[in-house]
């Protein structure tokens, strides 16, 4: 152990820092899993919404103790300034600076979740986007600054999951530039039903949901419980916001 | 009734549901009636539990 010591915090700062760069790929890859609708089971989306919170959050941890841990090293020596101030460590400032503002940034749109109720889910939605970024900032500070950048299972590591990323996030701008988001294609679809009743009933599918509204609207529908012949939503109606 | 300030809009009420919720502007929103059982799929599946159906009648909490 005594060998050790002089290199333990620069050790802890590898580890976590390598710790960090797993979990937020793993989020990010699950993050963009899931606004690309890539998983269409929708019981599985509340396991990995799950999974990306407890992600991102051992992504934010291992991130401070990455800096944190370098304040112990006896060669680094890079001061509270060094790994709070970008671009302010001797140590190849550049790629250095660009994974403490990878760091601020994980901080500031990571936590962003847990007040998208005082800043509004729109604003916190279009913010969450920009999370990619963090995973970008972190493989350039990995590669460029990082002790272990060119052993090849770091690199294969940042492979396996960067190309699932990339390719995510390509898919995740065309769907918004192309106007095939998941939102879009379901108001394709409420349209077509509309349209399909509009046009004489003749969709099977469309008669029978028809016949089946109706039957709860009356009430008449004896094999259904009392609760069920209610249509329990009715008219349009904008949304409320929880408190409002 | 949707919780705005827990929708993270993932759209699979839209698609459970697509004559009663519609993902617009970052926002699930509710546009119109649909089937019970239809209300109760998508109450169960918003992965953020920001759907909660209650009878109109009785006021009673049906799904999720």
């Amino acid at each position: 152990m005594s060998g050790l010591t002089p290199y333990l915090w620069w050790l802890v700062s590898r580890a976590s820092g390598i710790l960090a760069m797993g979990a937020v790929s793993l989020a990010v890859l699950i993050g963009l899993t899931m606004s690309t609708k890539s998983m269409r089971r929708p019981g599985a989306k509340k396991t990995l919404l799950r999974l990306h919170e407890h992600l991102a959050l051992v992504g934010l941890a291992a991130i401070s103790i990455h800096g944190l841990a370098l304040l112990g090293d006896h060669w680094l020596k890079p001061g509270l300034s060094g790994i709070t101030i970008p671009f302010a460590m001797s140590y190849r400032p550049a790629f250095t600076g660009l994974g403490i503002i990878g760091g601020y940034l994980a901080a500031l749109l990571g936590l962003s979740f847990y007040v998208r109720r005082r800043i509004g889910a729109r604003l916190w939605r279009r913010l969450h986007r920009a999370t990619v970024l963090v995973w970008v900032l972190g493989v350039v500070h990995t590669l460029g600054a990082g002790s272990d950048a060119s052993a090849m299972w770091l690199r294969a590591l940042l492979l396996i999951t960067g190309i699932p990323i990339v390719y995510l996030t390509v898919l995740r701008i065309l769907q918004g530039a192309f106007g095939k988001a998941p939102a879009e294609a379901a108001r394709k679809r409420t349209a077509a039903r509309t349209n399909e009743r509009v046009d004489g009933q003749t969709n099977k599918r469309a008669r029978s949901r028809t016949n089946e509204r109706a039957r709860i609207q009356k009430g008449v529908a004896d094999e259904l419980p009392a609760s069920d012949r209610r249509i329990l939503l009715r008219g349009p109606r904008r949304l409320r916001r929880a408190g409002a | 009734m949707i919780d705005a300030s827990s929708c993270v809009a993932q759209g699979d009420c839209a698609e459970l549901a697509p004559e009663a919720f519609e993902v617009s502007d970052d926002l699930s929103i509710v546009i119109g009636e649909a089937s019970l059982e239809e209300l109760r799929a998508a109450a169960e599946a918003c992965p953020t539990g920001a759907i909660t159906v209650i009878d109109e009648q009785t006021g009673e909490q049906v799904a999720p």
